[in-house]
């Protein structure tokens, strides 16, 4: 690959799409294709396991494109399973939301009760429901699976691969990574745009010269590395990620250099970190000025992780325009109120810079939606984005043939 | 010092609790909004010369065990640092050009909780 970069490149990238035709896509038929031909088929992150970490605890999690809510419960056997969120006698909503922790689960309309493994265990005057078979009644299970800190999702009847196989090339990377760590920060925006724009925002570093001048106007690149060129890029069979290149110049401002001074550095300061400290999916590369990775799990979740803390970012479609952001941040665990500071103003500085990354989305869905631009064009930097639609399309059997392309082929 | 809300030596301070000694971010989010650059600076100055002296007070006591004043001190602090960066970034307003409004982000768990100790 011809490149005038620091970026090392990894993975077949011969295959991907650098020109990819958009609009149709944000259509309520384009969009009805990618849930039947994606959501309905990938393994899908849904929930943090550190969120249901005792027998009986469970959450309740809200899935958009498949229209439907499900409990993810650790039984007590320690398995962790999910539910759809439904009572099997008249069909309300068995828990109404949040989080807790319970022996078992009882419907608040007649009160039939269900296990933390999901075994119908309880029939209100049962004797009414003349030879019911109390076995053919469970909760509805969705196919889950546990892979470190996140809970898997699969809504196909039979997933066509285990989990081990769609997280091929990163399985046994990550062991550990959340480790010492808490949550420091919950966030939701629904936003009036595609899925697809928002989560390929946050699968590239090209515009975060422009985007992000006033929240984080020095934390990249560098003197050696002025156009801020990833340090790393993997493309694997459905995932993607890359090594953020941090500027070793970076300026702390004033509450940034004395909250992060009494405790550990947090974003937007980046610690040089001895690779050998950290699990061999996080700085792949063993870059010596490694700021951060983003490693997006296709389709719709981006999973961030830094020397001392990490993010998740879901991007679940609601529809063809409309898109709910979910982002939890955590840190390591604090040990006094030096630490709780330290996150906190973390929390708000990556907060301000989601904020300036959200400020693109809509504007740029309405205008793509328009039609009036036959294709989007990705640079070599953008290469997780190509991935994406790359797989996306293998997905959906779709081979759009573009006219007259503005690239080369790869 | 008598009728202070803070720890013994930190009732210069005294005159910022009733607005800034909030419990959740998203109450000091609500706040850095709703306030003027102004306000802000003002309340940045006047914790910014003692965010040193206010950690090695707070350090000196568990993360649950605080008292009541060391909880308020402890959310005054918790507020200037979550809303010091429009005066770290020397922006002209409590806000920024294109930033995504304010108003459509919602906090949800920790974000809404007051600060508990680490599990």
């Amino acid at each position: 690959m011809s490149t005038n970069s620091i970026t090392v490149f990894r993975g077949d990238t011969a295959h991907l799409k650098r020109v990819v035709s958009v609009s149709d896509r944000m259509s309520p038929e384009g969009y009805q294709r990618e849930v039947e031909s994606i959501f309905s088929r990938a393994w899908l992150v849904t929930a943090s396991a550190s969120d249901i970490p005792d027998k009986g605890s469970y959450i309740v999690v809200d899935v958009p494109p498949k229209k439907t809510s499900v409990i993810i419960v650790r039984g007590q056997d320690g398995v962790v399973r999910a539910f759809h969120n439904v009572c099997r006698h008249r069909g309300d909503k068995l828990i109404h939301s949040g989080e807790g922790c319970k022996k078992q689960f009882t419907c608040g309309f007649h009160g039939w009760r269900y296990s933390t493994e999901g075994s119908l265990i309880g029939v209100t005057d049962e004797t009414q429901f003349p030879g019911l078979d109390r076995s053919l009644l469970g909760l509805i299970p969705v196919h889950c699976e546990v892979w470190n800190d996140l809970v898997f999702l699969n809504f196909a009847k039979t997933p066509e691969q285990p989990l081990s196989e769609w997280l091929a090339g990163i399985w046994d990377e990550y062991a550990g990574y959340a480790e010492g760590r808490e949550k420091v920060g919950e966030h939701r925006v629904v936003l009036k745009a595609n899925w697809n724009v928002a989560v390929n925002a946050f699968c590239e570093g090209y515009h975060n010269m422009y985007i992000h001048k006033y929240t984080v106007p020095d934390y990249q690149g560098g003197k050696s590395n002025p156009m801020r060129h990833r340090a790393y890029i993997e493309i694997g069979k459905r995932f993607g990620r890359y090594s953020a290149h941090g500027n070793m110049d970076h300026k702390r401002t004033p509450a940034e250099a004395v909250l992060y001074g009494r405790s550990k550095a947090l974003f937007p300061s980046f610690p040089k970190t001895d690779p050998a400290t950290l699990t061999p999916g996080i700085n792949p590369s063993r870059f010596a000025e490694w700021a951060f990775d983003i490693v997006h799990l296709f389709p719709h979740f981006v999973f961030n992780p830094t020397a001392n803390g990490h993010q998740y970012m879901w991007f679940w479609p609601i529809d063809a325009e409309h898109v709910e952001l979910r982002v939890l941040n955590y840190a390591f665990k604090a040990r006094n109120a030096a630490d709780r500071l330290a996150q906190a103003y973390s929390r708000v500085r990556l907060r301000e810079v989601l904020r300036e990354d959200l400020a693109t989305m809509e504007e740029a869905s309405r205008m793509i939606s328009t039609g009036v631009l036959p294709y989007l064009v990705f640079s070599q930097q953008e290469m997780l984005i190509q991935n994406h639609y790359t797989i996306a399309d293998e997905m959906m059997g779709r081979n759009d043939v573009i006219e007259q392309s503005p690239m080369a082929a790869a | 010092m008598t009728g202070s809300q803070l720890p013994e030596g930190f009732g210069d301070l005294d005159p910022f609790v009733a607005d800034w000694a909030l419990d959740n971010e998203r109450d000091r989010y609500l706040k850095l909004h709703r306030s003027r650059i102004e306000e802000l600076k003002a309340f940045y100055d006047a914790v910014f010369v003692r965010i040193d002296e206010i950690i090695d007070r707070l350090n000196q006591v568990p993360l649950d065990a605080f008292s009541p004043q060391e909880t308020t001190l402890m959310n005054l602090a918790m507020t200037f640092a979550e809303t010091a960066h429009p005066i770290d970034l020397n922006w002209k307003d409590v806000d920024f050009n294109d930033a995504y409004t304010w108003e459509k982000f919602d906090f949800r768990g920790v974000s809404l909780a007051p600060m508990k100790e680490s599990a």
